[in-house]
């Protein structure tokens, strides 16, 4: 499959009143046709941020962002910001984790969506513009669209909202659609309901999804590949199948051990130690001070190495075979 | 970060605006003008009953460096004189402002219901005057004097700091450390004091030093309309006005006296911005 | 048999907003035992925050009573009352006063309640900070400089400062990541070992509920639907409300996945709109009956599991996990 993304050894540091910041260090990953690839972290992690460094989100000022972001052919980065405007919102859309913040409560779901949709389909009059929203909303199982059109924002259910969301994002049929935290603002009923209509839409519409989550379990049911993220760094990069039935990172098996679970009525592991603060110059791996195996040679840059369809940025590797 | 290290790196962020720092200098100035008027100014006599016919109307030059007034004072030491004065005003003027109007809001947006209708109405009564207009009817009351002036602009200016301490309690009231407080058993007057009002306080501070600037331009105003501090006192407004009549011939009298003004409210306002700055601890 | 802790006996909560009438929490009756860990499980509309705020005293019942250690609670709550109870907030931004250093805050109910002199509150505080994993020199600290988990840390120290029986907990850990919440959780089984704390533990996390809790109390749109051990509920979910929720958890492996039962996620339900009469969950329902619109279902089952629904999923002969088990044996065959 061609890949449609490719973001090349991204770095991002930011100018604050502290000092330089490094957020991102050296973040690579691809996300190719058809495909639904997760970025699992923590907080602190850099997830969002690499979200946002991608689409071209970030503060104009006081930051340095070298590496690549190659979408279908040309690189984000170096992109003119009239291009890179017109390409996002039309070829690559984003959707937030809030639905009721990302959605401007003095429209109508209408004036907003008919908004998006001249962007990505100005040709349409005034019918087919409703009948192609109508179409829309029903695809994201929403039985009653012209009620919600003529709604506003705060009239409606989170979950509806979120769903207004993914019709808005869908709509233009994105190569790629980047999702932060999906679901997260949601009750835990209404976030499977929404994960399974973008699952299924995604498919039929050929759409590839980048989807950023601290939520293990989302991750596993939803998408096809995994990169797990720790302190701007990507640590472990699997098929989901792979990377849930054999983690091989550290801190990827140290994450999932402080997963409650339903199956016993054990308390979770906790990771001992804490994040590393982004201001302190860091030696070779960020994980070492929290890690059992570590050893002095972790002190060293740690490469991502390929194990069969994995990758890993670990040299204690031998001990998980 | 300890108490003391936020408020250092507070300072680092003021000292970046540049403006800021230009008007906590003219500030100073100002400040030390007033504090130690005697001994800046160069004829401090001058500030009280002084007659020099023979030196009256002299243009700025080297005896006399911004020049004389009608009857002879220097004009220089009557702006000093004259800074203090407008600084013990805005001080004493501000100073009520904000207890009565923070006393008011904050009792209004915490216990809401019948006292929040009724505080709030009587403080929207008080801001649709005209703030001249309301000054000048108060002081029509009494003779003319400093502290009948300082009363009349405490009224005005007090719905002012009601309505903004009014806002921010209002956001806060639900917040989780103020609801912690009320479950622990705090009374409303110590949640008030104790939780609220550190809240307000960088805001008040803020507008304190905006309205330092504005307060003194209204005392000025009121003082050109005759209705200030009654003469010898030297005032900046009072100054203006008596200059106002010889204007173009004798010009620094008002133009001095105006320049004077213009310096006071434009580094309280330049302060007031990095004053923000300074005290913000984002939550 | 000691008498219960709490003791909340058919308690209603009715809003009047405007011209609407919202019934936040309808007929419900709970008890939480010394020492022990009952969790409300609900989602948003659920009355959970109502349920905790009634038992907290920051808001009255409409009818019903709240009772603690045997005494019965008014409108106004005496300080002795006050310092039985302990809260701990979801947000660990929001539940510390900004301007305050964290050593006034944990002080806050020392003050309030005039306890110690002075230098006995420092000492206590500095006590309180260690018990919960931190520096007793982080009092002088501001909460900007802590991270979520350790401002936590912190709400958990203020609600102990009393000397609590009882420690209110609403979705403590919700905000957290899930490394951090391991430790939170943790420290909070070590706290209750230690000072034999009873804990109303308020979540939308199965997860948690799983690993905490003896005991669950699922709420629906200001009802009970289902109680009893977590034992008996996870091992066979009978209101079709759990059913959902347990069938919505997202798993990590293919253990937990056995807990979950399925769930018709394609059948065609109404969207939104709550019913008036009968059961609230009907408009959600893929299994409703005639009776869920007329009439809400009193409570079927025993002491240790019972629930409210006339059309429950079948109780489970097996535990779940044998009869996954099997399905993934066969697959594997």
């Amino acid at each position: 499959m061609k890949e449609i993304l490719t973001v090349k050894d991204l770095d991002l540091t930011f100018d604050t009143l502290d000092g330089p910041v490094n957020v991102l260090r050296g973040v690579s990953l691809s996300v190719r046709e058809h495909e639904r690839v997760a970025l699992v972290g923590e907080s602190g992690s850099g997830k969002s941020v690499t979200a946002r460094a991608i689409l071209g989100l970030l503060p104009e000022r006081n930051r340095r962002l070298t590496g690549s972001v190659v979408f279908e052919g040309s690189d984000l980065i170096t992109e003119r910001p009239s291009r890179l405007r017109e390409r996002r919102g039309r070829d690559m859309t984003m959707i937030f984790q809030d639905p009721m913040a990302a959605l401007n409560p003095v429209y109508t779901i209408r004036n907003q969506f008919l908004a998006v949709l001249s962007r990505s389909h100005p040709e349409l009059n005034a019918e087919q513009a409703e009948a192609r929203m109508n179409k829309a909303l029903r695809d994201v199982s929403i039985v009653d669209p012209i009620r919600v059109l003529d709604s506003y924002s705060f009239q409606l259910s989170g979950g509806l909202n979120q769903r207004v969301m993914i019709a808005m994002g869908l709509i233009s049929r994105p190569r790629l659609l980047i999702a932060d935290e999906p679901g997260t603002a949601l009750d835990v009923t209404v976030q499977q309901q929404t994960l399974l209509i973008m699952k299924r839409l995604s498919e039929s519409y050929g759409t590839s999804i980048l989807f950023i989550s601290h939520n293990l379990g989302v991750v596993r049911q939803f998408a096809d590949r995994v990169c797990v993220m720790y302190s701007g760094r990507i640590v472990e990069e699997a098929s989901t199948a792979e990377l849930f039935a054999n983690p091989r990172h550290p801190y990827t098996r140290a994450l999932l051990a402080s997963v409650p679970r339903l199956s016993s009525n054990e308390l979770p592991e906790p990771i001992e130690g804490s994040v590393p603060d982004p201001r302190e110059p860091m030696k070779g791996c960020p994980f070492k001070p929290r890690c059992a195996l570590a050893t002095d040679e972790c002190l060293q840059p740690i490469p991502l190495r390929e194990f069969g369809m994995q990758r890993v940025a670990c040299i204690h590797q031998e001990e998980f075979a | 970060m300890t108490q003391s290290s936020a408020r250092w790196r507070g300072w680092r962020r003021f000292a970046r605006n540049k403006l800021s720092v230009l008007g906590a200098v003219l500030i100073a100035v100002v400040f030390f003008c007033a504090i130690f008027a005697p001994y800046v100014a160069p004829y401090p006599e001058h500030a009280g009953v002084v007659v020099n016919f023979l030196d009256a109307n002299q243009p700025p030059g080297a005896k006399y460096w911004l020049g004389t007034d009608t009857v002879g004072r220097d004009v220089l030491s009557r702006i000093i004189f004259g800074f203090r004065n407008s600084l013990m005003l805005g001080a004493v003027v501000i100073a009520i402002s904000i207890t009565i109007g923070t006393a008011v809001g904050m009792t209004a947006a915490y216990l809401g219901g019948k006292t929040e209708l009724v505080l709030m109405r009587i403080t929207d009564i008080f801001l649709a005057i005209p703030s001249l207009v309301l000054a000048m009817a108060i002081l029509g009351l009494a003779k003319p004097s400093q502290l009948y002036a300082m009363i009349a602009m405490a009224t005005v200016w007090w719905p002012w700091h009601a309505r903004l301490v009014y806002g921010i309690v209002r956001s806060l009231k639900y917040e989780g450390f103020v609801v912690a407080a009320e479950v622990v058993g705090a009374s409303p007057l110590r949640v008030m004091f104790s939780e609220l009002l550190p809240n307000c306080a960088p805001n008040l501070f803020t507008k304190a030093s905006l309205d330092m600037g504005f307060v003194i331009l209204l005392g000025a105003s009121l003082s050109f309309l005759g209705m200030g501090a009654p003469p010898p006192t030297p005032d900046l407004g009072t100054m203006v006005s008596e200059g106002a009549q010889y204007l173009p011939d004798i010009w620094w009298l008002s133009v001095m006296a105006g320049m004077g003004i213009f310096i006071v409210v434009l580094g309280f306002n330049l302060v007031a911005d990095g004053l923000r700055d300074l005290f913000d601890i984002v939550g | 048999m000691s008498p219960p802790l709490l003791k909340v006996t058919k308690v209603n909560k009715v809003f009047h907003v405007g011209s609407a009438t919202i019934h936040a929490v309808t007929d419900i009756s709970l008890t939480v035992n010394k020492g022990e860990t009952v969790a409300i499980v609900g989602e948003s509309g659920s009355g959970k925050t109502t349920l905790a705020n009634l038992i907290l005293g920051i808001e009255v019942p409409t009818s019903g009573e709240v009772e603690l250690a045997g005494e019965q609670l008014k409108g106004r709550r005496s300080k002795a009352v006050r310092r039985k109870i302990g809260l701990v907030q979801q947000n660990p931004y929001s539940t510390l006063n900004p301007r305050k250093s964290i050593g006034q805050a944990i002080g806050l109910p020392l003050d309030v309640h005039g306890i110690g002199s002075r230098a006995e509150r420092r000492r206590r505080i500095g006590q309180l900070l260690e018990k919960v994993g931190l520096n007793a020199g982080h009092r002088d600290r501001r909460p900007l400089a802590l991270s979520g988990g350790q401002r936590q840390r912190v709400a958990i120290a203020r609600a102990l400062t009393t000397n609590p029986e009882l420690l209110v907990l609403d979705e403590p850990t919700s905000s957290l990541d899930v490394s951090v919440q391991a430790h939170i959780l943790r420290l909070l089984r070590d706290l209750q070992k230690e000072f034999d704390l009873a804990y109303l533990f308020i979540t939308h996390d199965l997860g948690v509920v799983r690993v905490v809790a003896s005991r669950v109390v699922v709420m629906y749109r200001g009802r009970v639907v289902e109680e009893g051990s977590v034992a008996a509920i996870f091992h066979s979910p009978r209101h079709r409300y759990t059913q959902l929720l347990l069938a919505s958890i997202p798993t990590v492996s293919e253990e937990d996945d056995a807990f979950r039962p399925d769930w018709p996620w394609d059948a065609e339900v109404k969207s939104d709109g709550d019913p008036a009469e009968g059961c609230p969950f009907r408009s959600r329902c893929p299994f409703a009956v005639e009776r869920c619109g007329q009439e809400f279902p009193d409570m079927h089952g025993s002491s240790d599991h019972r629930y409210a629904c006339f059309n429950p999923r079948p109780e489970a002969s097996e535990p779940i996990v044998n009869l996954q088990a099997e399905k993934l044996e066969r697959k594997k065959a």
